[in-house]
C-alpha cells in the first residue's frame, strides 16, 4: 500500500513538473517574442502569458501537494509498441512525398506490425502488402488523394 | 406547430439518398470499429473524422453522429459478449450484461440493449427538437462576458467528469488552450509559437491532436498487457426476449430515458454520467437489489437506454450554444469548425437543414441500428475474434492517411507523432486527456470573448461579476469545483470511475 502511494505521488510530482515547465515555457515565449499589451488592449502575448502563468501555478501546486489517491497502475510502459508506432508515423510523414505512397505505406505498416510481440514476419508481409494495395486503390484511385504512388526518389 | 414544420424539413433532408447512405455508412463503420475491444467512440470518431471532410457540413454531421451512436452500440456489444467495456459509458453494461451472457442469454441482452437504445434515442430526439431552439432564444441575449463565463462553466464541468484527479484535469485544460494559441493570432496577424514553420501558421491540426491523444494512446495502451486478451466470446442463441424480460425492462427503459435526457443536456453530462445514474436508480428502486450484478435485466435495460438518450441530448448545448459538454461533442464541434460552421445561438436559425436534418437522421440512424445490427450480431462477434495485432497495422495506416488528407501536409503527421507521445505519456501519468482537447477547441474562442469583454469594461475584470447572468454562471462553475472536491463526493467519484 505504501508502495502504491509512493508511486502515485511520484507520478503526480512528475506531471506537476511537466505542467510547470510547459507553462513557464509559454510565458517566456510570450514575454520575449510577443506584445503583451494591457487588459483593455490585449496584445497577442496577453492570453498565452495569462494561461501559461496559471498552468505553471497549478504545476507548482501539484508538485507541492501530490495526490494520495489514484492507485497504482498495474502495467508498465509498452516501450516496444510506443517506439514502433512512433517510427511508423514518423516514417510516413518523412517519406510519403519523396518515396511515394506505395513504398512508404509498406514501411509504415511493417513497422506498425512489429509493435506487437505476437507478430510473425510472414504474416506481417502479407498484411503490409494487402493494406498497401487496399489503400492505394481506395485512397489514391478511389478518393483521388493527390500523392504519387512512387515518388521522385524512385524515378530515374 | 412550428416544430412539425421543422421536423418535416429535417426528414426531407435526412431522407435524401446521399444523407441516408452516409448515415448508413457512419452507423456501420461506427459499430464495426466500436466493437473492437479497447476502441471507444473517441478513438473511433477521431479515426473516421477525416473521411467526413469531403462531404457537405450537414452530411458530415449526420455521418459523424451515426459513427457516434454506432460506436456506442458496438461498445455495448463488446461489453455484453466479452466483458470488456469498449468505452466508459458501457462500464455499467458489463456488470449485468456479461452475467446474462454467461447464463446463455447473450442474445436477449443484446436485444434489450438495442430496444432500450432505440426507445431512449427516439424520445431524446424529441427532447432535442423541443429544447435546442428554446435554449437558443435564451442565448441570443448573451454578450461577450456571458459567453466567456459560459465557456468557463463548460470547461469546468468537463473537468469534474475527469476520471483521475481534478487538480490534474485543470492544467490539462490550460495546456489545451496554450496549444490552441499556436498559429496566427487573428487580431494582430502575428505568428505565435510557430518556431517559424510556415505549415504551423494555421495552427496545430485538430485531427492530429485528437487522434494522437485519443486514438493512438489507446492503441499503445492496448499493447501493454503483453499478450492481447484472447476474447472469449459468449455464444448468442435466441435474440427474442421473453414476456417477463420485456415486463421487467419497461419501467427501467422509461426511467432511463428520463434520466439520460436530463443529464445529457447538462454541461459535463452525457452518456457516462447517465448510465451510472440510471444503474444506481434501478438498484435503489428494485425489490431485489441482490440480483444486480448477477444478471438482472433491469440493470442492463436502464443504463443502456440512459446512455443513448444522454448521448442524443448532449448535442443540445453543442449545437445551440457551441459548447461541447463532453469529448465526443468537442470532436463534433471541431469537425464543424473545419467545415466552416462555428456553432452558436444563430446556428439553428441560419442552418435549419443542418440542425433538423441531424435530428431526423438520428432517429433514422437508431432505427438502422435496431433493424440491421441485431441480425448482424454474428458478423460483429467474428470481428471481435480477430486478434488485435492483426488489425493494428491497418488502423495505424488509415490514421496516418486520414491526418495527411486533411491539409495534404506531412507536417501534420509530425504533429500527430508529438501528440502520440504526449497522449501516451499523459495516460501513464494519469492525466485525463479529454480536457486538453476541449481546451484546444474552446481556447481561441475564450480568448476572443475575454478580449472583447475587457475592451467593453476598459480592462476591469469585475465585468464578469457585475453582470448577473455571467456572475451566476461563474458561481455555478466555482460551485461545481467545490462540490466535486468535497471529501464525500470525491470518494464517490473514485468508486464510480474505478470501473475503468
Amino acid at each position: 500500500m505504501a508502495q502504491l502511494h509512493k508511486m502515485s505521488s511520484t507520478r503526480d510530482r512528475l506531471s506537476g513538473l511537466l505542467f510547470f515547465i510547459i507553462g513557464i515555457g509559454f510565458c517566456i515565449g510570450a514575454a520575449t517574442g510577443l506584445k503583451i499589451g494591457t487588459a483593455s488592449q490585449m496584445g497577442p502575448g496577453f492570453f498565452p502569458m495569462l494561461v501559461g502563468g496559471l498552468l505553471a501555478l497549478f504545476g507548482l501546486i501539484i508538485v507541492a501537494k501530490p495526490g494520495k489517491t489514484s492507485g497504482g497502475g498495474k502495467s508498465g510502459i509498452a516501450w516496444r509498441g510506443l517506439v514502433m508506432i512512433i517510427m511508423a508515423t514518423l516514417s510516413f510523414g518523412l517519406f510519403v512525398r519523396d518515396l511515394g505512397f506505395v513504398p512508404t505505406m509498406m514501411l509504415t505498416v511493417l513497422l506498425a506490425c512489429f509493435a506487437s510481440p505476437d507478430m510473425k514476419p510472414l504474416i506481417a508481409i502479407v498484411i503490409a502488402a494487402s493494406v498497401t494495395l487496399f489503400c492505394s486503390v481506395a485512397f489514391i484511385y478511389g478518393l483521388g488523394l493527390p500523392l504519387p504512388l512512387f515518388g521522385p526518389w524512385l524515378q530515374f | 406547430m412550428d416544430i412539425l414544420g421543422n421536423l418535416l424539413i429535417g426528414f426531407e433532408t435526412a431522407l435524401s439518398v446521399q444523407n441516408l447512405l452516409f448515415c448508413f455508412i457512419g452507423v456501420g463503420l461506427g459499430t464495426a470499429i466500436g466493437v473492437l475491444p479497447g476502441l471507444g467512440p473517441n478513438a473511433t470518431i477521431s479515426m473516421l473524422l477525416p473521411l467526413t471532410f469531403a462531404l457537405s457540413p450537414t452530411t458530415a454531421l449526420i455521418m459523424l453522429a451515426g459513427i457516434y451512436y454506432g460506436a456506442q452500440y458496438g461498445g455495448s456489444t463488446t461489453a455484453i459478449l466479452v466483458n470488456i467495456p469498449g468505452e466508459s459509458s458501457s462500464a455499467v453494461t458489463v456488470l449485468d450484461g456479461y452475467q446474462l451472457a454467461l447464463s446463455g442469454r447473450a442474445g436477449v441482452a443484446l436485444s434489450i440493449a438495442a430496444i432500450g437504445s432505440f426507445v431512449g434515442g427516439t424520445i431524446a430526439t424529441i427532447v432535442l427538437a423541443l429544447f435546442a431552439p428554446a435554449l437558443t432564444s435564451f442565448a441570443l441575449k448573451f454578450a461577450s462576458p456571458e459567453y466567456f463565463s459560459l465557456m468557463v462553466l463548460g470547461l469546468v464541468s468537463s473537468i469534474t467528469l475527469a476520471r483521475y484527479s481534478i487538480l490534474k484535469a485543470i492544467p490539462m485544460v490550460l495546456l489545451g488552450m496554450l496549444f490552441g494559441t499556436v498559429g496566427m493570432d487573428i487580431n494582430s496577424g502575428v505568428m505565435r509559437f510557430t518556431a517559424g514553420i510556415p505549415e504551423l501558421f494555421n495552427g496545430l491540426s485538430f485531427v492530429a491532436i485528437a487522434l494522437g491523444i485519443f486514438g493512438f494512446a489507446e492503441f499503445i495502451r492496448n499493447l501493454e498487457t503483453g499478450k492481447p486478451q484472447e476474447a472469449e466470446v459468449a455464444a448468442v442463441h435466441s435474440l427474442w426476449p421473453t414476456k417477463d424480460d420485456l415486463r421487467r425492462s419497461t419501467m427501467p427503459i422509461m426511467r432511463g430515458t428520463l434520466i439520460g435526457s436530463v443529464l445529457g443536456v447538462l454541461p459535463g453530462g452525457g452518456a457516462i454520467l447517465s448510465s451510472f445514474a440510471s444503474y444506481t436508480v434501478e438498484k435503489k428502486l428494485s425489490k431485489t437489489p441482490q440480483r444486480f450484478g448477477k444478471g438482472a435485466i433491469e440493470g442492463l435495460a436502464g443504463p443502456e437506454t440512459a446512455n443513448n438518450a444522454g448521448a442524443q441530448t448532449s448535442f443540445v448545448p453543442m449545437l445551440a450554444l457551441g459548447l461541447p459538454s463532453n469529448p465526443v461533442m468537442a470532436l463534433m464541434l471541431g469537425a464543424l469548425i473545419i467545415q466552416g460552421i462555428v456553432p452558436g445561438p444563430n446556428t439553428i436559425a441560419q442552418n435549419p437543414t443542418l440542425f433538423w436534418g441531424l435530428i431526423a437522421s438520428m432517429w433514422i440512424g437508431n432505427l438502422m441500428l435496431l433493424v440491421l445490427n441485431l441480425p448482424l450480431v454474428g458478423l460483429w462477434t467474428k470481428l471481435l475474434q480477430v486478434p488485435q495485432h492483426i488489425l493494428l497495422p491497418g488502423i495505424v495506416a488509415f490514421s496516418c492517411i486520414g491526418v495527411l488528407s486533411v491539409n495534404n501536409e506531412p507536417t501534420d503527421i509530425f504533429v500527430l507523432t508529438m501528440f502520440v507521445m504526449l497522449g501516451y505519456g499523459f495516460t501513464k501519468l494519469k492525466c485525463e486527456p479529454a480536457p486538453l482537447l476541449l481546451g484546444f477547441i474552446l481556447g481561441p474562442m475564450l480568448e476572443e470573448q475575454l478580449r472583447r469583454s475587457l475592451i467593453i469594461s476598459m480592462g476591469d475584470p469585475m465585468i464578469f461579476l457585475s453582470r448577473p447572468i455571467s456572475a451566476v454562471l461563474l458561481v455555478v462553475a466555482v460551485g461545481l469545483v467545490l462540490v466535486a472536491t468535497l471529501p464525500h463526493i470525491a470518494r464517490k467519484r473514485e468508486e464510480v470511475f474505478e470501473e475503468e
